[in-house]
């Protein structure tokens, strides 16, 4: 145990003493989750090449009349994502909305439901049956109530489904903002009667002939008319923060390369001789290697430890309000990282005992480190990719970020994913340490 | 408690190839090393040397043959085996952005060192290579010859009773050269440390060495003292003049044979770029044929630019085993 800890230690000196070391593990990923996550905290879909994102709609608004005017809002907000079918190729390409969804609009609740589940779409917009009724209030009984589209999202592909939510919301904000820019003109004129008699009556001739439609009283409320609600899979109510989303998953991903340049450091001291003097040590060889495994482990877990600590400060600081973004089961979140800790270094030693050399190790690892990157959602939507689903399964990304975002949305239930986290790190690591016992022999 | 430390039987090597013959580094090799002396592996580069210690130390198994250190098998009881020795490596191995101490606390604790025990011995070691008042400089800012007596420090620290030592003076310079062959016997002397040293330097084995092994394409083609070795090939004294004429007289060369009879070897080469004569004589005793050969120079009235007189060393022992010369 001494000597175990004698090694883990020394390595775990080694990395954090090392100002540019620290600069690769926290700094960067630190400062590339939060560029993405401030970048989504916005509207930034036009900025992102990515396109085609299959979204599904459901209206269930019913249109109510008023007067001689027909209000359908449910009817308007899908028209902004489902163009018309005589709609021209340019028209689509110009279109920002369109370019960057495929939506279809949907009849079937349960159908659009079970294509987030089984992801053909990233997400379902389900607007409510009361969503004009709601919205018109506003004109008639000069009330607010506020509509709540669901937002249902596909938690295996934060990052689209984050531009769908903003996408929404865009659309939102730009129907809310429409009415309270009327309801505000309005509201200058009623302040201005309050010096002008004439003008005062003049004003309340003109509301009872039915010329304001709009409810005075909203011209300084601050209420937005459009809500959204995101849901997850299993029904919880999410709230969608980039800032945790791009944390979890940029913190993983980095991760990754730091298993990989920690396990690669074995060959870099084989090379130097280092290794060699500790296995002339009396000390079991099978000792040495477990001791670097877990030294990845542990570099790993203080990685990402902090990194998800680092973001939940700088997304509270965007948010102007303190927050923990990654849940309230902080034990489960520490053995969560954990696992992802340990199922990367498991990983990573199995690149470094099939490596030769240290710059093949690096190589390897980095193509690795992106592979999974790519398999676990962190860029594009896998599921669109056909055969390429499955594979999704063996990487570390897909089931540590998706853990990190369930313990986030409140969902405890991640034993699934500890479960094949562990089991992957096992095995990767015991192949590895075979492999590369029996070359230390050779 | 026997006489001998290092036993091997039979070691061998062979490590196979994808697309090649398997490749024997190390060719049944057979010896014995005595308590408190300093071995020698001699060899030119790539016969085996690092090979054989690899194997003697417990970093690579052997294909055939084990080996016992103060009677423990490397194969079967290795740790037991790696308490009783240390090693030096021919790399500076060593964290260079660390410290000697951080160093020697790393390995002190490898070897089951803690405590004061530990820092006694790291204060005793860092004393012994005359770097206590670095002790706390990052490594990467020493020289070429004070990484290497750190690098000698880390593997004295749990006072193994065998230092392997792998050509430890590769790249430094004369200065601290001489100050590790010092340490080296000092470690013998002073604290009766059996060294196995290896070099392609004949020059350091024949001042070093108590016993020589030649090893050559993986194979042990010599073990003796320096005398013993010597006496193999008969012992020679090699007398090199330098004569300021691009030709001898055919009359010198005939008085030449005639003086001097097998044994007696003569060699005589033409020197191109000093436009002049190099004769070689190789000869038991030959000093002694030395003033006959001048006074016959000088009767032909040849000038003698200059004469170099070498008694048998391992270089003409090697070169009489192998028809190589060691650095070829």
């Amino acid at each position: 145990m001494y000597k175990l800890w004698t090694i883990i230690s020394n390595e775990i000196f080694q990395i954090y003493s090392d100002r540019n070391a620290l600069l690769i593990l926290l700094l960067t990923p630190l400062a590339v989750a939060s560029l993405i996550g401030f970048a989504f905290s916005d509207v930034a879909g036009e900025t992102i090449g990515i396109s085609n994102i299959p979204v599904a709609l459901v209206n269930h608004d019913q249109a109510v009349d008023q007067g001689e005017q027909r209000i359908a809002m449910g009817e308007s907000f899908t028209k902004v994502f489902v163009p018309p079918a005589d709609a021209t190729e340019q028209e689509l390409l110009d279109n920002e909305v369109w370019r960057l969804t495929d939506a279809v609009l949907l009849a079937d609740e349960r159908e659009a439901r079970a294509g987030v589940d089984d992801g053909r779409y990233v997400a379902a917009l389900i607007i409510p049956s009361d969503f004009s009724a709601n919205m018109s209030q506003l004109y008639t009984t000069f009330e607010s109530h506020p509509s709540t589209i669901e937002l249902y999202a596909n938690a295996e592909s934060p990052v689209l489904a984050a531009i769908v939510e903003a996408i929404a919301t865009s659309v939102a904000t730009r129907m809310n903002a429409g009415s309270i820019a009327i309801s505000s003109s309005i509201g200058s004129l009623i302040e201005l009667s309050a010096s002008d008699p004439e003008l005062a009556l003049q004003l309340q001739q003109a509301d009872e002939l039915g010329l304001f439609e709009q409810d005075f009283s909203q011209a300084f409320s601050q209420e937005d008319q459009i809500r959204f609600e995101r849901q997850d899979i299993s029904g919880n109510v999410a709230r969608f923060n980039p800032f945790m989303m791009f944390g979890a998953g940029q913190a993983v991903f980095f991760m990754m390369f730091t298993a990989m340049a920690t396990m690669n450091s074995i060959l870099r001291e084989r090379r130097e001789g280092l290794l060699a003097r500790q296995l002339a040590t009396p000390t079991d060889p099978g000792l040495v290697l477990l001791a670097r495994m877990l030294s990845s482990v542990c570099i790993c877990f203080v990685q990402v430890g902090m990194l998800l600590c680092a973001m939940n400060v700088i997304g509270s600081l965007f948010e102007g309000r303190w927050s923990w973004m990654y849940g309230n089961a902080i034990g489960l979140l520490i053995v969560t990282v954990l696992a992802i800790a340990w199922a990367a270094s498991g990983f990573a030693s199995i690149v470094t005992s099939l490596a030769r050399t240290p710059e093949q190790g690096n190589v390897i690892g980095g193509v690795i480190t992106i592979a999974m990157g790519m398999l676990g959602g962190a860029f594009f939507n896998v599921s669109s990719l056909g055969g390429l689903e499955l594979v999704r399964f063996l990487s570390v990304n897909y089931w540590g970020v998706s853990a990190l975002i369930q313990l986030a949305q409140g969902e405890n239930a991640v034993q699934s994913h500890l479960l094949v986290l562990t089991v992957l790190g096992t095995t990767t690591f015991v192949a590895g340490f075979l492999i590369f016992r029996k070359r230390l022999e050779a | 408690m026997t006489s001998l430390l290092v036993e091997a039987h039979g070691l061998r090597k062979v490590y196979r190839r994808a697309k090649a013959e398997p490749l024997v580094a190390v060719d049944h090799v057979d010896l014995a090393v005595e308590r408190g002396e300093i071995f020698s592996l001699l060899g030119p580069n790539g016969a085996g040397k690092t090979t054989t210690i690899s194997m003697l130390s417990g970093l690579v198994k052997p294909s055939e043959g084990d080996a016992t250190i103060d009677g423990y098998s490397i194969t079967r009881q290795p740790i037991a085996a790696k308490q009783r020795l240390g090693i030096v490596p021919q790399e500076i191995a060593l964290y260079d952005r660390f410290s000697p101490l951080h160093n020697l606390q790393f390995f002190g604790k490898l070897y089951g060192l803690r405590g004061k025990e530990l820092d006694m011995r790291i204060d005793e070691v860092l004393e012994l290579v005359d770097l206590t008042s670095r002790r706390n400089d990052p490594v990467q800012t020493f020289s070429g010859g004070m990484k290497r007596r750190v690098n000698i420090a880390a593997g004295l620290l749990h006072r193994p009773a065998l230092l392997f030592m792998d050509e430890p003076t590769v790249g430094i310079d004369p200065q601290n050269r001489r100050r590790v062959l010092d340490l080296i016997k000092h470690l013998r002397d002073q604290y009766g440390i059996t060294v196995f040293y290896t070099s392609h330097l004949m020059e350091e084995v024949q001042e070093l060495s108590d016993r020589i092994a030649i090893v050559d394409h993986g194979r042990l083609i010599a073990l003796g003292t320096l005398r013993e070795l010597v006496q193999q090939i008969g012992e020679e004294d090699r007398i090199t003049l330098q004569i300021a004429q691009p030709t001898l007289p055919p009359q010198l060369l005939d008085q030449l044979h005639a003086a001097f009879p097998a044994p007696v070897r003569l060699d005589i080469q033409h020197d191109a770029e000093q436009n002049s004569t190099i004769l070689q004589m190789f000869a038991k005793q030959g000093r002694k044929q030395l003033p006959q050969l001048l006074q016959l120079l000088n009767d032909a009235e040849l000038e003698v630019h200059s004469i170099e007189l070498r008694e048998p060393d391992l270089e003409a022992v090697f070169l009489a085993l192998t028809g190589r010369q060691l650095r070829d």
